[in-house]
Protein backbone atom coordinates (compact mmCIF):
# COMPACT_ATOMS: atom_id res chain seq x y z
CA UNK A 1 0.00 0.00 0.00
CA UNK A 2 1.77 3.44 -0.84
CA UNK A 3 0.18 6.25 1.42
CA UNK A 4 0.96 9.36 0.27
CA UNK A 5 1.78 11.99 3.59
CA UNK A 6 2.58 14.90 1.08
CA UNK A 7 0.43 18.25 1.86
CA UNK A 8 0.53 21.92 1.19
CA UNK A 9 3.44 23.51 3.01
CA UNK A 10 3.79 26.81 2.50
CA UNK A 11 7.25 28.24 2.20
CA UNK A 12 9.07 31.32 2.16
CA UNK A 13 11.77 31.74 -0.48
CA UNK A 14 14.10 34.65 -0.79
CA UNK A 15 14.89 36.46 -3.68
CA UNK A 16 18.15 36.07 -5.32
CA UNK A 17 20.94 38.47 -4.85
CA UNK A 18 23.96 40.26 -4.32
CA UNK A 19 26.39 42.27 -1.73
CA UNK A 20 26.17 45.89 -2.25
CA UNK A 21 28.18 48.38 -0.34
CA UNK A 22 29.94 45.21 1.84
CA UNK A 23 26.09 43.93 2.76
CA UNK A 24 23.48 40.76 1.11
CA UNK A 25 20.29 41.90 -0.38
CA UNK A 26 17.80 40.55 -3.22
CA UNK A 27 18.39 42.00 -6.31
CA UNK A 28 21.12 41.59 -9.17
CA UNK A 29 23.61 43.78 -10.87
CA UNK A 30 22.84 44.90 -14.41
CA UNK A 31 25.74 46.57 -16.43
CA UNK A 32 27.65 47.46 -13.14
CA UNK A 33 24.48 48.61 -11.25
CA UNK A 34 22.71 47.23 -8.29
CA UNK A 35 19.04 47.00 -8.90
CA UNK A 36 17.38 45.71 -6.20
CA UNK A 37 14.36 43.16 -6.29
CA UNK A 38 10.85 43.84 -5.70
CA UNK A 39 10.76 42.33 -2.19
CA UNK A 40 13.45 40.17 -0.29
CA UNK A 41 11.41 37.43 -0.08
CA UNK A 42 8.00 35.80 -1.47
CA UNK A 43 5.93 33.00 -0.62
CA UNK A 44 5.77 29.79 -2.51
CA UNK A 45 3.73 26.43 -2.05
CA UNK A 46 4.85 22.88 -2.19
CA UNK A 47 3.80 19.73 -2.10
CA UNK A 48 5.54 18.12 1.14
CA UNK A 49 5.99 16.35 4.04
CA UNK A 50 7.59 17.57 7.88
CA UNK A 51 9.15 15.15 10.29
CA UNK A 52 10.77 15.54 13.40
CA UNK A 53 14.22 14.60 14.71
CA UNK A 54 14.19 11.50 15.78
CA UNK A 55 16.95 11.18 18.97
CA UNK A 56 16.85 7.04 18.75
CA UNK A 57 18.57 7.08 15.56
CA UNK A 58 22.36 7.95 15.59
CA UNK A 59 22.39 9.93 12.06
CA UNK A 60 19.81 12.26 13.39
CA UNK A 61 21.94 12.33 16.72
CA UNK A 62 25.18 13.49 14.47
CA UNK A 63 22.94 16.03 12.42
CA UNK A 64 21.97 17.13 16.01
CA UNK A 65 25.83 17.71 16.53
CA UNK A 66 26.96 19.07 13.64
CA UNK A 67 24.49 22.03 13.40
CA UNK A 68 25.33 22.25 17.47
CA UNK A 69 21.51 21.60 18.28
CA UNK A 70 20.51 20.83 21.67
CA UNK A 71 17.08 20.12 21.88
CA UNK A 72 15.37 17.81 19.18
CA UNK A 73 12.76 20.68 18.05
CA UNK A 74 15.83 22.33 16.91
CA UNK A 75 15.82 20.52 13.83
CA UNK A 76 13.46 19.60 11.59
CA UNK A 77 13.55 16.79 8.02
CA UNK A 78 11.38 17.60 5.04
CA UNK A 79 10.96 15.46 2.29
CA UNK A 80 9.58 17.77 -0.85
CA UNK A 81 7.90 16.80 -4.73
CA UNK A 82 8.85 20.07 -5.66
CA UNK A 83 12.43 22.08 -5.50
CA UNK A 84 13.79 23.43 -2.12
CA UNK A 85 16.48 25.98 -2.42
CA UNK A 86 19.01 26.28 -0.68
CA UNK A 87 22.62 28.45 0.00
CA UNK A 88 24.28 28.80 -3.21
CA UNK A 89 27.00 31.00 -3.84
CA UNK A 90 26.65 30.22 -8.00
CA UNK A 91 22.62 30.38 -8.13
CA UNK A 92 23.22 33.28 -5.57
CA UNK A 93 20.49 31.83 -3.05
CA UNK A 94 19.95 31.53 0.55
CA UNK A 95 18.15 28.81 1.89
CA UNK A 96 14.30 28.24 2.18
CA UNK A 97 12.58 29.25 5.62
CA UNK A 98 10.00 26.81 6.46
CA UNK A 99 7.39 27.40 8.65
CA UNK A 100 6.54 24.42 11.19
CA UNK A 101 4.62 24.31 14.70
CA UNK A 102 4.97 28.01 15.17
CA UNK A 103 8.61 28.22 14.56
CA UNK A 104 10.86 29.14 11.59
CA UNK A 105 13.03 26.84 10.24
CA UNK A 106 15.99 27.61 7.71
CA UNK A 107 16.88 24.76 4.95
CA UNK A 108 20.36 24.29 5.28
CA UNK A 109 21.05 21.28 3.61
CA UNK A 110 18.77 19.23 0.88
CA UNK A 111 19.73 16.18 -1.69
CA UNK A 112 17.86 15.04 -4.41
CA UNK A 113 16.78 12.08 -5.53
CA UNK A 114 16.04 11.41 -8.73
CA UNK A 115 16.07 8.12 -9.48
CA UNK A 116 13.37 6.85 -7.08
CA UNK A 117 10.04 8.35 -8.90
CA UNK A 118 8.51 10.72 -8.08
CA UNK A 119 12.06 12.84 -8.16
CA UNK A 120 11.85 14.11 -4.86
CA UNK A 121 14.07 16.63 -2.35
CA UNK A 122 15.17 15.44 1.28
CA UNK A 123 16.43 18.30 3.28
CA UNK A 124 17.76 19.29 7.06
CA UNK A 125 16.47 22.44 8.48
CA UNK A 126 17.42 24.26 11.29
CA UNK A 127 15.15 26.39 13.99
CA UNK A 128 15.73 30.26 13.68
CA UNK A 129 16.62 31.99 16.18
CA UNK A 130 15.51 35.48 16.58
CA UNK A 131 18.96 36.88 18.23
CA UNK A 132 20.95 35.26 15.53
CA UNK A 133 19.00 35.99 12.68
CA UNK A 134 19.52 38.87 10.20
CA UNK A 135 17.41 40.38 7.80
CA UNK B 1 27.28 57.88 15.55
CA UNK B 2 30.77 56.88 14.52
CA UNK B 3 30.84 56.55 10.82
CA UNK B 4 31.75 52.68 10.29
CA UNK B 5 29.75 52.49 6.68
CA UNK B 6 32.30 55.63 5.69
CA UNK B 7 34.85 53.73 6.82
CA UNK B 8 34.35 50.60 4.82
CA UNK B 9 33.13 52.93 1.65
CA UNK B 10 36.95 54.06 1.79
CA UNK B 11 37.97 50.75 2.08
CA UNK B 12 36.35 49.72 -0.62
CA UNK B 13 37.19 52.16 -2.95
CA UNK B 14 40.86 51.40 -2.67
CA UNK B 15 40.55 48.15 -2.61
CA UNK B 16 38.79 47.98 -6.08
CA UNK B 17 41.32 50.49 -6.80
CA UNK B 18 44.29 48.00 -6.00
CA UNK B 19 42.87 45.37 -7.20
CA UNK B 20 40.25 45.88 -9.80
CA UNK B 21 37.82 43.58 -7.69
CA UNK B 22 34.09 43.99 -8.50
CA UNK B 23 32.00 45.77 -5.72
CA UNK B 24 30.43 42.85 -5.00
CA UNK B 25 32.97 41.10 -3.97
CA UNK B 26 34.16 43.16 -0.94
CA UNK B 27 31.64 42.37 2.14
CA UNK B 28 31.44 43.66 6.12
CA UNK B 29 31.72 40.47 7.84
CA UNK B 30 31.15 36.41 7.24
CA UNK B 31 27.92 36.14 5.47
CA UNK B 32 25.61 36.35 7.92
CA UNK B 33 22.59 34.16 8.23
CA UNK B 34 23.42 31.63 5.07
CA UNK B 35 23.68 34.54 2.66
CA UNK B 36 26.26 32.74 0.07
CA UNK B 37 29.77 33.83 0.08
CA UNK B 38 30.80 35.73 -3.04
CA UNK B 39 32.48 33.57 -6.07
CA UNK B 40 35.95 33.26 -6.42
CA UNK B 41 38.34 35.96 -4.91
CA UNK B 42 36.73 38.39 -2.16
CA UNK B 43 37.64 41.11 0.09
CA UNK B 44 36.39 41.31 4.36
CA UNK B 45 36.26 44.54 5.78
CA UNK B 46 35.57 43.85 9.54
CA UNK B 47 35.61 46.27 12.40
CA UNK B 48 38.24 45.68 15.69
CA UNK B 49 37.48 47.25 19.33
CA UNK B 50 37.38 50.95 18.78
CA UNK B 51 39.58 52.58 21.18
CA UNK B 52 38.89 56.58 22.61
CA UNK B 53 41.40 59.12 21.37
CA UNK B 54 42.50 60.89 24.59
CA UNK B 55 40.75 60.86 27.51
CA UNK B 56 37.68 62.98 26.94
CA UNK B 57 35.62 64.21 23.81
CA UNK B 58 35.99 67.90 23.44
CA UNK B 59 33.23 69.92 23.42
CA UNK B 60 32.67 73.56 22.50
CA UNK B 61 30.17 75.89 24.37
CA UNK B 62 29.35 78.74 21.99
CA UNK B 63 26.67 81.47 23.50
CA UNK B 64 24.45 80.62 20.90
CA UNK B 65 24.09 77.67 18.02
CA UNK B 66 24.91 74.46 18.45
CA UNK B 67 27.18 72.82 21.40
CA UNK B 68 29.29 70.60 19.27
CA UNK B 69 31.22 67.26 20.47
CA UNK B 70 34.01 66.26 18.37
CA UNK B 71 33.95 62.44 19.36
CA UNK B 72 37.29 60.64 17.37
CA UNK B 73 38.27 56.94 17.44
CA UNK B 74 40.86 54.70 16.97
CA UNK B 75 39.04 51.67 14.82
CA UNK B 76 41.23 48.68 13.98
CA UNK B 77 40.02 47.67 10.74
CA UNK B 78 41.08 44.36 9.58
CA UNK B 79 41.39 43.50 6.06
CA UNK B 80 40.89 39.78 4.99
CA UNK B 81 41.32 38.24 1.24
CA UNK B 82 39.91 34.48 0.33
CA UNK B 83 40.35 32.95 -2.71
CA UNK B 84 42.71 32.56 -5.60
CA UNK B 85 45.82 34.86 -5.14
CA UNK B 86 44.47 36.44 -1.68
CA UNK B 87 47.75 36.69 -0.55
CA UNK B 88 49.26 38.35 -3.71
CA UNK B 89 45.91 40.70 -3.89
CA UNK B 90 46.46 41.84 -0.51
CA UNK B 91 49.82 42.81 -0.93
CA UNK B 92 49.19 44.66 -4.13
CA UNK B 93 46.10 46.85 -1.82
CA UNK B 94 49.31 47.35 0.94
CA UNK B 95 51.66 48.67 -1.67
CA UNK B 96 48.88 51.24 -3.58
CA UNK B 97 48.22 52.67 0.40
CA UNK B 98 50.20 55.62 -0.36
CA UNK B 99 49.53 56.54 -3.54
CA UNK B 100 47.99 60.36 -3.86
CA UNK B 101 44.76 59.02 -4.87
CA UNK B 102 44.10 56.78 -2.15
CA UNK B 103 45.47 58.80 0.14
CA UNK B 104 42.22 61.44 -1.41
CA UNK B 105 39.84 59.19 -0.91
CA UNK B 106 40.59 58.72 2.84
CA UNK B 107 41.10 62.71 3.13
CA UNK B 108 37.59 62.67 1.24
CA UNK B 109 35.83 60.46 3.99
CA UNK B 110 37.68 62.34 6.75
CA UNK B 111 39.51 59.50 7.71
CA UNK B 112 43.24 59.20 9.14
CA UNK B 113 45.28 55.74 8.48
CA UNK B 114 47.65 55.97 11.61
CA UNK B 115 49.47 52.93 10.56
CA UNK B 116 48.92 49.00 9.20
CA UNK B 117 50.23 45.58 9.77
CA UNK B 118 52.21 43.23 8.00
CA UNK B 119 50.78 41.32 5.06
CA UNK B 120 49.93 38.17 6.64
CA UNK B 121 49.74 34.79 4.29
CA UNK B 122 46.96 32.49 6.22
CA UNK B 123 46.20 30.44 3.54
CA UNK B 124 44.59 26.92 5.61
CA UNK B 125 43.00 23.91 4.38
CA UNK B 126 39.46 23.57 3.50
CA UNK B 127 37.55 20.71 2.84
CA UNK B 128 41.17 18.94 2.31
CA UNK B 129 42.38 21.83 -0.11
CA UNK B 130 44.09 24.48 0.64
CA UNK B 131 42.13 27.79 0.22
CA UNK B 132 44.38 31.38 -0.20
CA UNK B 133 43.48 33.38 2.83
CA UNK B 134 45.84 37.09 3.46
CA UNK B 135 44.91 39.18 6.20
CA UNK B 136 46.04 42.91 6.66
CA UNK B 137 45.23 45.56 10.14
CA UNK B 138 44.92 48.73 8.96
CA UNK B 139 44.58 51.37 12.24
CA UNK B 140 42.16 54.23 11.55
CA UNK B 141 41.07 57.74 13.22
CA UNK B 142 37.73 58.47 12.34
CA UNK B 143 35.86 61.15 13.76
CA UNK B 144 32.34 62.13 14.36
CA UNK B 145 30.42 65.56 15.44
CA UNK B 146 27.52 65.44 17.76
CA UNK B 147 25.37 68.83 17.86
CA UNK B 148 23.12 69.86 19.98
CA UNK B 149 21.41 73.25 19.89
CA UNK B 150 22.09 76.18 22.67
CA UNK B 151 18.94 76.67 24.23
CA UNK B 152 20.04 80.22 26.67
CA UNK B 153 17.00 81.12 29.11
CA UNK B 154 15.63 84.38 27.65
CA UNK B 155 12.88 84.69 30.51
CA UNK B 156 12.73 83.37 34.02
CA UNK B 157 9.56 83.89 35.94
CA UNK B 158 9.70 83.90 39.44
CA UNK B 159 7.64 84.50 42.43
CA UNK B 160 8.84 85.34 46.03
CA UNK B 161 7.43 85.13 49.64
CA UNK B 162 8.17 87.31 52.23
CA UNK B 163 7.79 86.18 55.51
CA UNK B 164 9.39 88.75 57.53
CA UNK B 165 9.14 92.02 55.60
CA UNK B 166 10.43 94.11 58.53
CA UNK B 167 13.76 92.40 58.75
CA UNK B 168 14.74 92.50 55.51
CA UNK B 169 13.07 95.82 53.98
CA UNK B 170 15.99 98.06 55.03
CA UNK B 171 18.63 96.06 52.77
CA UNK B 172 15.83 96.43 49.88
CA UNK B 173 16.80 99.37 48.34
Amino acid sequence: MLVNFAETITITRHNPGDYVDGEWAAGAYVAGEFEPAEAETFEVEISGHIQPINIKKQGDLQLMQLFGVQHPQGLIRILSNDELWIVDKEAKTRGDIIPHDGRNYELQIVSKHPKFPPTHWAGVALLVDEKTAYP
Amino acid sequence: MIPLQRVFDAFSEWIQAATDVAPNKIVKKLPPNNSPEPTGLFFMVSFGNAKRVGQVDHVGYPDEGEYLLSAHRMIPVSVQAFGPEAYEKMLEVDRCRDIPTIKQIFIDAQIGIIRSSEVRDLSALKSARVEGRAQMDVFVYAGALISESVDPAEQLDYTLEIEDADEIAGEIT
